[in-house]
């Protein structure tokens, strides 16, 4: 039995307090906490939509209220008050939605610079178009002239339901139906924005698109709605991060993320997750429970996740795909890091149905404190996916002898032609290899740092530059001194 | 479970209910038995919302009226039975049965007590439970319950510290083509004194294609340095239901060996979970599951890893042909503490044709951070350039894919000690895949 290594220094690392906590006062157009078909219809009144989504909404509702919170994930999770929890919150906007970044309330943009993210300089030194949900409406929306010439439209989802209700109505809900799961149900049922991506056939989009989510109205659930339809032969890659304030109530973050890409479409979604994690002790922190899941529609398509999910309390998150279209793509690189009470529970689904589709799931787990990571992923062959390959790897990595690592792979293979294969490894940092760096003069701090980033490097590369900087720095910060 | 799922199954539990009290009204345990039955008519049968029993639908089973299965004469000659012939000590029970004229058990082996427990029901009904001390105290499944509720014979093996069992115990379970509907919920309860050494072979077989019911459960407790080779053949009729559950306990440097064959049955079904409960202790775990026609097997094996310093390892392969469906699910528990523990688990599957399936899910759940575990699993088809190699050298077809089916299949057996099981399960294989049409 190996016996934890304790250095003052390396403690303090590691108890280091999340530096993303404040709160910023603003007055927020929050409805009261609870959740019926009137608060629905006034969601939908507030948000002027068209009466299909109102109906589309109640649909929802009315079968969340007949389902039960799922149970089989390997979380502990305090029981939610779904009547507690308000469903409606907008930053207090004056008349109209602002045009420009000048309109936008000041204490909203000092909140971004407090998080490091100087909205009209990152969105021109990086070229980086920024969507910004503040809660739960967008405040501002950059790049929106460039992005015309080219034919896409990345706007709020609001604005989407305003401006282009066909669209809407024609794909919202076709890859994740409201009666998916309890909380895509509810999520469709009181989802208040998101982000809406369509990009037109043939075209390549001309920039990463970005979009920064952050939780703040006290008591306030999230629930977005992202939809991206990437149309015949075109390309899109999406970056989607978030960071929280601090607050010692759990909180309910519900997103839905759906992806359709037609004929030779490629759609490249990338997510750093950081949202509040809770204290050392466990108290506090963001409930994670979303659903994203992609569709290769037509042939030769492909999309991509990749994730870095560092934050909340709970994350219980399966990007998936749907490979339905002939040689089409699936992929998923993730790595997901449990410190002190963290609870993960996150993997994909890699659903073939066309011939010659292709999978590859890399997932690297990593736990420390009393952190428990779990794999869960499911790999489906149904009898039409001629010649379908895939192939997993997951790898967990435990730091200090309190946490666990666990990996529920399914395979489901009904195919003969298919080939699916699965690895996982569970293993500590080598005693041998933090030894041999540090023979070397390298602090065992930066052995730790190197060690981990090389676990992590086949999901990191697969980031956009930029993401796959503040990727390491957040797990470095995450995880630093962790070693036991 | 629900009582959502309990209540749906209502009719038959009722049915279990009233054969229950036609027969062990007056039965000397029937305490204990009522006990386990209210157990089990809580819990209900598992349905797919159970996660343990997401790939298998008992649905089939649930809707037939099983009764408990009658002795009958058997209609063929011994000299030519189907079970292992020279195997050893031999326990054959038809339809559930005790049958002593096909059985062979010497009268006294030195360090060996064999006891039956239909008998010591009978004339010691005090002592009976004695017998039925559990290796483990985790809760019991469902299916398990209903064996406790229901089980009329079975054997107990207790083997004195030191005692080195050369020939193995041979346990028969046997289905003739009266046992249409029939069921039994034997049990096998074995305790391996300190550095004792015996191999266990329980062989299910059908001389007849019957619906017949089997909810076998296997008790093994192994103390300080005492080693179990265990085989567990499922050879029943495509028509019978069988249900199996195996329970090991290993302490300190005990070592278990299984050796896991489902070729038989319509749905088969085995839950099997080893604790390693004290240091050096070691599980070494093969198995085939082999489907074909319409048949369903399925395979849980769960290997926890206690105290520090175990080890195991565990290859299954699965060959899944017609409209077969295979299911293996293997789970390494590494419980908190349980540091240096190595584990090792691969599943290989193999589809022959269009319409098989097999799913398989291996599982990890460590809680202990120094430790090596591993796993892997692939399923795909036959490798086709291992095949155009035997083609280029002139192999047949037919020859090529049998070579490369029995190849596969070999691997998991390879490891077969006893002589007379190899050779029986050769010829179970050759049945089942094909031989050489001519001999290189």
């Amino acid at each position: 039995m190996s016996t934890p290594q304790t250095d003052p220094t390396l403690e303090a690392l590691v108890a280091r307090k999340y530096r993303h906590g404040f709160v910023t006062d603003i007055e927020s157009d929050t409805v009261p906490p609870g959740l019926d078909e009137d608060v629905i219809r006034l969601i939908s009144r507030k948000k002027r939509e068209p009466s299909f989504m109102l109906e589309w909404r109640l649909k929802a509702f009315r079968h969340w209220v007949t389902m039960q919170e799922p149970k089989w994930a390997h979380l502990r999770i305090a029981p939610i008050d779904y009547q507690a929890i308000s469903y409606y919150s907008a930053p207090k906007s004056k008349a109209d939605a602002p045009k420009s970044l000048d309109e936008v309330d000041p204490k909203l943009l000092e909140t971004y610079d407090k998080l490091g993210i100087p909205l009209h300089e990152r969105a021109r030194l990086a070229g980086v178009a920024v969507d910004a949900v503040f809660d739960s409406v967008s405040v501002a929306t950059t790049f929106k002239e460039r992005l015309a010439q080219a034919g896409v439209i990345f706007c709020s989802f609001s604005e989407a339901v305003q401006n282009h209700p066909a669209l809407v109505e024609q794909y919202l809900g076709s890859v994740v139906p409201y009666t998916d799961n309890f909380f895509a149900a509810l999520n469709s049922a009181v989802f208040s924005d998101g982000s809406f991506v369509y990009v037109p056939k043939g075209v390549r989009c001309p920039m990463e698109l970005s979009t920064y989510f952050r939780i703040n109205a006290a008591n306030t659930g999230q629930f977005e709605r992202t939809l991206i339809i990437a149309d015949e032969g075109a390309y899109v890659s999406y970056l989607e991060g978030c960071t929280a304030p601090m607050r010692d109530e759990n909180q309910l973050h519900a997103a839905v993320v759906e992806l359709i890409a037609l004929d030779n479409a490629q759609i490249k979604y990338s997510t750093v997750q950081n949202w509040y994690p809770g204290d050392e002790q466990g108290r506090g922190g963001i409930y994670n429970f979303v659903t994203k899941r992609g569709e290769c529609r037509g042939v030769n398509s492909r999309i991509s996740w990749t994730q870095v999910e560092t934050g909340s309390a709970i994350t219980w998150k399966y990007p998936s795909c749907i490979l339905t279209g002939d040689n089409s793509v699936g992929e998923f690189y993730s790595v997901a890091v449990a410190n002190h009470y963290q609870q993960a529970d996150t993997g994909t689904k890699m659903i073939h149905i066309g011939r010659n589709t292709r999978s590859t799931i890399v997932s690297k787990g990593i736990s420390a404190g009393h952190g428990q990571n779990s794999y869960r992923g499911l790999v489906k062959i149904l009898p039409s996916a001629e010649n379908a390959r895939n192939f997993t790897q997951c790898d967990s990595l435990l730091m200090g002898d309190q946490c666990g690592a666990h990996t529920f792979p399914y395979m489901e293979v009904r195919n003969p032609t298919a080939s699916v294969e699965h690895e996982a490894t569970t293993s500590k940092i080598g005693d041998d290899q933090l030894f041999y760096c540090m023979s070397r003069g390298v602090s065992e701090e930066d052995a730790v740092n190197m060690i981990v980033n090389g676990f992590c490097k086949a999901v990191f590369k697969e980031l956009p530059m930029e993401f796959a900087v503040e990727a390491q720095n957040l797990l470095a910060v995450s995880l630093e001194g962790s070693v036991g | 479970m629900s009582s959502a799922s309990a209540t749906q199954s209502r009719p038959a539990l009722e049915h279990y209910r009233t054969v229950f009290e036609r027969r062990f009204a007056a039965d000397p345990l029937v305490s204990e038995r009522r006990a386990a039955l209210t157990a089990f008519l809580e819990q209900g049968f598992p349905t797919p919302r159970d996660e343990r029993w997401k790939y298998t639908n008992l649905r089939r089973l649930e809707t037939r009226a099983f009764v408990p299965g009658e002795a009958a004469p058997i209609a063929f000659d011994p000299q030519h039975a189907p079970w292992i012939a020279q195997a050893g000590l031999r326990f054959v029970f038809v339809n559930g049965h005790f049958a002593p004229a096909l059985s062979s058990a010497q009268a006294q082996l030195p360090g060996v007590t064999l006891v039956r427990l239909a008998d010591r029901i009978k004339h010691e009904p005090a002592a009976a439970c004695d017998y039925l001390s559990r290796a483990s105290q985790q809760p019991l499944s469902s299916l398990e319950q209903l064996n406790a509720a229901f089980f009329e014979d079975g054997l107990f093996v207790q083997l004195a510290p030191g005692t080195q069992l050369d020939q193995p115990i041979h346990v028969v379970h046997l289905w003739t083509d009266q046992a249409q509907l029939g069921m039994s919920h034997p049990r096998l309860i074995v305790r391996a004194g300190a550095d004792s050494r015996v191999t266990l072979i329980e062989q299910f077989i059908s001389t007849g294609a019957v619906e017949s019911f089997t909810n076998a459960v296997a008790d093994l407790a192994l103390e300080r340095g005492a080693v179990i080779d265990h085989y567990r053949l499922q050879e029943e009729s495509t028509k019978a239901f069988h249900i199996g559950h195996a329970r090991v306990a290993a302490s300190e440097q005990a070592r278990y060996a299984l050796h896991d064959l489902a070729l038989g049955a319509s749905l088969g079904r085995l839950d099997l979970t080893v604790y390693l409960k004290e240091p050096r202790a070691h599980a070494e775990l093969r198995g085939l599951i082999a489907p074909t026609g319409s048949q369903h097997l399925d395979t849980h094996t769960r290997i926890e890893h206690i105290a520090p310093h175990t080890t195991s390892s565990e290859e299954y392969r699965g060959i899944a042909d017609g409209r077969g469906r295979g299911v293996f699910n293997g789970k390494v528990l590494v419980h908190p503490g349980a540091q240096k523990t190595d584990a090792y688990q691969a599943t290989r599957n193999l589809l022959l044709s269009r319409t098989a399936e097999f799913d398989a899910k291996p599982e990890l759940e460590i809680y202990a951070n120094d430790v090596k575990c591993s796993h892997g699993a692939t399923t795909g088809q036959l490798d086709a350039t291992a095949l155009f190699y035997l083609r280029s050298r002139g192999i047949s077809e037919t020859d090529a894919r049998v070579l490369l089916i029995r190849a596969f299949a070999q691997s998991v057996l390879a490891s077969v000690g006893n002589a007379a099981v190899r050779e029986h399960l050769d010829g179970l294989l050759a049945h089942r895949f094909g031989s050489l049409e001519v001999s290189p």
